[in-house]
């Protein structure tokens, strides 16, 4: 199993996350391992409700532990226990060692303090430099994601900036106090392609020069491709595939990486509609079976689960080669490459 | 399947959601207590001149030979300076209470839905004519509309009603204009429009239904500030006029016997905030439960 | 007119068929009010000029990132926005000028899917409802007949009668789309408009529904829009595509002619900058530096040229006409014109394709 070693800046062992609600407890993560070397860069891609959101904040240990519970064997940063450290620590940690870039500028800024003042809040607080100093760097790091005219950028308010570049100021202020490890939540999601294209290059950029280690999350293989070295895929709050993302692409194993790295039907299944013998080749075979919560999480749509994946527990994740891992009951039995 | 068929089929799946929001509802505790308290209190309004004790000081009845008479076994909760039975009054008051407050709410939600859903749903011009009276109503505080309104009127319990439901009407107008409003916007509405139904049909099967949600809050706790606001006006002479049991009514008489009969503004007093104070905790389950946002599908 | 807008193209293969749908210079402007009378200051220019033809049985695929004007485009063609100038025809017939009866008949002709899978569904309706409303709208049915015919619409999209009794909420968001469909399918229209159909649902639910999407097209005959910013989702559906930016239409051919040799560079920018696991790294997508301009005041000129990487003089001054590159398929750039005729030795298009 590749479960990292003591020296990866984050390491997760047997992390699981529940949460409170008022139909009972809803498992919502149960991960085998994952780790993020230093430097390194990481996709972890899902589908909404898959659990990686969540990922992303407990890490942060941004969630309320009350209505959530969380128990792992181990999460580690740098070494450190994230679990057991106090408020207070946690909180030293964030920013300064650990950051997080969210998904939507738009709610993630504040909208009644101009982007400097922001700049010189979070710079203040976690570095204690005077407000000129603070000043001085907000700069240089507006300069770095590539905003022109920094001086200006520092007064204007948030709803003066379009999408893109309210990005790239969450971008700088999750690196503005050099934190080493930055956790990326669909950062381009609410973004149009053509933007989305020159911030995943800034942040490729400043993933080199900075020399920082990033968790990339993601909802298409696709951005994670481009982004990351190595990629877990996450489906209902468990890893079914992971590796590196080059080998993941050209071989993947489980037939849901598969149905990520083709969106669309092939057209050999377009053939078939158009020659009419569609049947029940579209439809999962255990389509409304009853499907225990411990099983595999894909049982229920997969073309060829068989009745030994609803009853058994989840899959581990087990080795095909190197680092490449996948979690499936019908491994041995399936065919080589498909598509 | 025939039609009646269907029309069970499709009551059958209302119940069911609705006894799904219900059982939601009851899940706090509080929200049991208060519940509860209510329906108590609708049962005894209904059967207050089968269950009061004495019936007949109710209205007329005066028994200057046991006046001011602290709580005992006889008198739960003692008698005033007529010597009439308090329990029994406060009972009866239940029943003007909730009975005034149905009415009002009835009345204001009944001028105020279709008024804020033809404003929301409807022309900018229709929309401004409306929403600028209803404007009007609102710029004055609404104890002071009331106030305005019973004092025009004369005082007696009816008008009070009347005076109370006018003033209130505008709130419910506005709450629904601002769903209506929000709730064009969204898919089924532009579906709707794209599958040809008339605008008619839109506001009234599409957009009232699904503003329901704050609406049902607000009138759970309208509830509250009714009684409340029925009581004031009683309390200052222009509500329901002696002997009527109203509570408010009476809290305003025991006042020049407090010193000496605290039984007298106690119980009467009690009775205001239990209830106001129950309606306000269900209309904030309510909102719990009736908020989308809040569901977790 | 010099305007590009002017070029409408016929589908491929169809210049004799009338064509089913046809923008004819459509504009469809949104007033900025103002003013102590609330007078119209400014106007967004959602649709400047668009000119296209959508021939029945076809798949015309619009393409565009957000403020490009596509959804406006749309909402023109269901009739849910009124054109500010040019005009929209449906078989011939101009939709501005159909009344009452002749409307309604028109309204079962074109349906629509639409994105969100939770909202388009009224949440306080139940399924049997939902997928009746266009049976109650249009025809005299009693309830049993329309509840025939809704089951026979669920089976077609695959989803259990029991789910008539449910409400949306109860479903995932890939069977509530179908659900969607099978409502735009309930007065067997001849056109689907699909607006982004696909992108708020689970892969394994898109790829299904894409099957069947196709399914129904085939077996029905329906012409489609589809109107979507996932290029690979337009790939596998459109015949046509066109594509736009801040409201004009810049591209339009054949899909597969547009996919593999783009001619306008935005189309190329935009197929760029689509990450794709053959490209290695984020350095070899393409960005487009700049904001898109706002609809407010368009640039002069070509509206690209603000951000085109290969602008030349004339694309700052005058706005270009369309210039066949291909079978069938043109694009609206100054770079695209040679000196005298175009490749395939046909002039430039001026009065467009009847």
């Amino acid at each position: 199993m590749d479960c990292g070693s003591m020296t990866s800046h984050l390491q997760i062992e047997e992390l699981s996350v529940g949460f409170r609600t008022l139909d009972g407890h809803r498992q919502v993560l149960q991960l085998a391992h994952l780790h993020v070397d230093h430097g390194e860069s990481v996709g972890l891609v899902g589908e909404s409700g898959s659990g990686k959101s969540v990922l992303a904040l407990t890490v942060l240990r941004l969630l309320q532990c009350p209505p959530a519970r969380i128990t792992a064997s181990r999460l580690a940063l740098d070494g450190r226990d994230i679990l057991s450290l106090s408020e207070k620590e946690i909180r030293r940690l964030r920013g300064r060692e650990l950051a997080m870039i969210f998904q939507d500028p738009m709610s993630s800024l504040n909208p009644v303090f101009t982007v400097g003042s922001q700049f010189v809040n979070v710079i203040r607080r976690i570095r204690g430099e005077h407000h000129t100093d603070a000043t001085e760097r907000a700069l240089e790091f507006i300069r770095l994601v590539g905003l022109p005219d920094p001086e200006n950028m520092l007064t204007k308010y948030p709803h003066e900036l379009s999408g893109g570049q309210r990005q790239r100021v969450i971008i700088a202020l999750a690196l503005c106090c050099d934190a080493k490890f930055v956790i990326a939540d669909e950062p381009t999601r609410n973004v149009d392609v053509t933007v989305q294209a020159g911030i995943l290059q800034t942040i490729a950029r400043l993933q080199h020069e900075l020399g920082v280690s990033l968790l990339f999350i993601a909802n298409n293989l696709a951005l994670v491709s481009v982004m990351c070295d190595r990629v877990a895929i996450l489906l209902a709050g468990r890893v079914v595939e992971s590796g590196g993302v080059n080998e993941i692409i050209e071989d993947a194993r489980h037939p849901y990486t598969h149905m990520l790295l083709r969106a669309v039907p092939t057209p050999e299944e377009r053939q078939q509609v158009a020659a009419k013998s569609t049947a029940g080749r579209l439809e999962p075979l255990l389509a409304g079976a009853e499907v225990a919560e411990r099983a595999c999480p894909y049982c229920s749509r997969c073309l060829e689960a068989d009745g030994d994946c609803r009853d058994e527990a989840a899959p581990q994740l087990t080795s095909v080669g190197g680092t490449h891992e996948v979690a499936c009951h019908r491994l041995a039995t399936r065919l080589e490459s498909r598509a | 399947m025939t039609t009646a068929a269907i029309s069970r089929k499709a009551l059958r799946a209302r119940f069911r959601e609705t006894g799904i929001k219900a059982r939601l509802l009851l899940r706090n505790n509080l929200a049991k207590v208060c519940v509860g308290f209510i329906v108590v209190e609708a049962v005894v309004a209904v059967l207050a001149p089968w269950i009061a004790p004495y019936p007949d000081d109710i209205y007329g009845e005066v028994h200057p030979e046991v006046k001011l008479e602290a709580p005992s076994t006889s008198h739960l909760f003692g008698t005033d300076e007529f010597g009439r039975d308090i329990f029994s009054r406060v009972l009866y008051g239940a029943r003007i209470s909730l009975g005034a407050a149905t009415v009002t709410v009835a009345l204001a939600l009944l001028i105020g839905i279709p008024l804020g859903a033809l404003a929301g749903g409807s022309t900018r011009l229709v929309d401004d004519s409306i929403m600028r009276v209803t404007d009007i109503f609102l710029s004055f505080p609404s104890i002071l509309l009331a106030i305005a309104i019973a004092a025009f009127l004369g005082p007696s319990l009816q008008n009070a009603i009347m005076a109370i439901a006018i003033s209130w009407w505008p709130w419910y107008t506005r709450l629904l204009r601002s769903q209506a409003v929000s709730l064009k916007e969204r898919e089924f509405v532009r579906s709707a429009r794209a599958i040809g139904s008339s605008q008619r049909f839109i506001i009234f099967r599409h957009i009232v239904p699904n503003s329901l949600g704050p609406l049902i809050v607000q009138a759970s706790l309208d509830f509250g500030y009714v009684i409340l606001t029925l009581a004031a006006l009683s309390f200052l002479g222009l509500g329901a006029q002696s002997p009527t049991p109203e509570w408010g009514l009476m809290v305003n008489t025991s006042r020049n016997y407090f010193l000496n009969a605290w039984w007298y503004i106690t119980f009467p007093g009690l009775a205001i905030t239990l209830t106001v104070l129950a309606f306000n905790i269900l209309g904030d389950g309510l909102r719990e439960v009736l908020d989308p946002k809040s569901r977790t599908y | 007119m010099n305007d590009a807008s002017m070029a409408v193209t016929a589908a491929p293969g169809a210049l004799a068929t009338t064509p089913l749908v046809e923008f004819k210079d459509a504009k469809l402007y949104f007033p900025v009010r103002g003013g102590i009378l609330n007078r119209p200051r400014a106007w967004v220019k959602a649709v400047d000029g668009v000119s296209l033809k959508i021939a029945p049985g076809e798949a015309l695929g619009l393409v565009g990132e957000s403020g490009c004007g596509k959804t406006t485009l749309v909402n023109g063609l269901l009739q849910l926005e009124k054109l500010t100038q040019g005009s929209v025809l449906f078989d011939g017939r101009d939709l501005a000028s159909v009344r009452g009866g002749e409307l309604r008949h028109l309204r079962r002709q074109v349906q629509a899917v639409f994105q969100d899978p939770f909202w388009s569904l009224n949440p306080r309706w139940l399924v049997c409802d939902i997928v009746g409303e266009p049976l109650r709208v249009h025809e005299r049915l009693s309830a049993e007949q329309r509840l025939d015919k809704v089951t026979e619409l669920m089976e077609m999209v695959r989803i259990p009668v029991d789910a008539l009794f449910k409400y949306p909420h109860e479903f995932s968001s890939g069977m509530r789309q179908r659900i969607a469909i099978a409502r735009a399918l309930a007065l067997r229209p001849r056109l689907v408009v699909l607006d982004e159909p696909t992108s708020a649902i689970d892969v394994m639910s898109q790829h299904q529904i894409l099957l069947m999407l196709t399914e129904l097209k085939e077996r029905f005959g329906l012409t489609f829009v589809l109107v979507s910013h996932d290029l690979s989702v337009v790939a596998y559906l459109a015949s046509t595509i066109a594509v736009m930016y801040l409201g004009k239409v810049v591209e339009y051919g054949p899909a597969q002619l547009v996919f593999q040799s783009p001619a306008h560079p935005y189309t190329q920018a935009l197929f760029a900058a689509v990450p794709d696991p053959s490209k290695k790294s984020a350095e070899s997508l393409v960005s487009l530096g700049g904001e898109v301009p706002s609809a407010l005041n368009p640039p002069l000129g070509c509206r690209f040229h603000t951000r085109c990487p290969r602008k030349i003089g004339r694309c700052s001054e005058e706005l270009p006409e369309a210039v066949w590159v291909d079978e069938n398929h043109w694009a609206a750039c100054w770079l695209c014109h040679p000196a005298s005729t175009s490749q395939s030795g046909r002039d430039v298009p001026a009065n467009r394709g009847e």
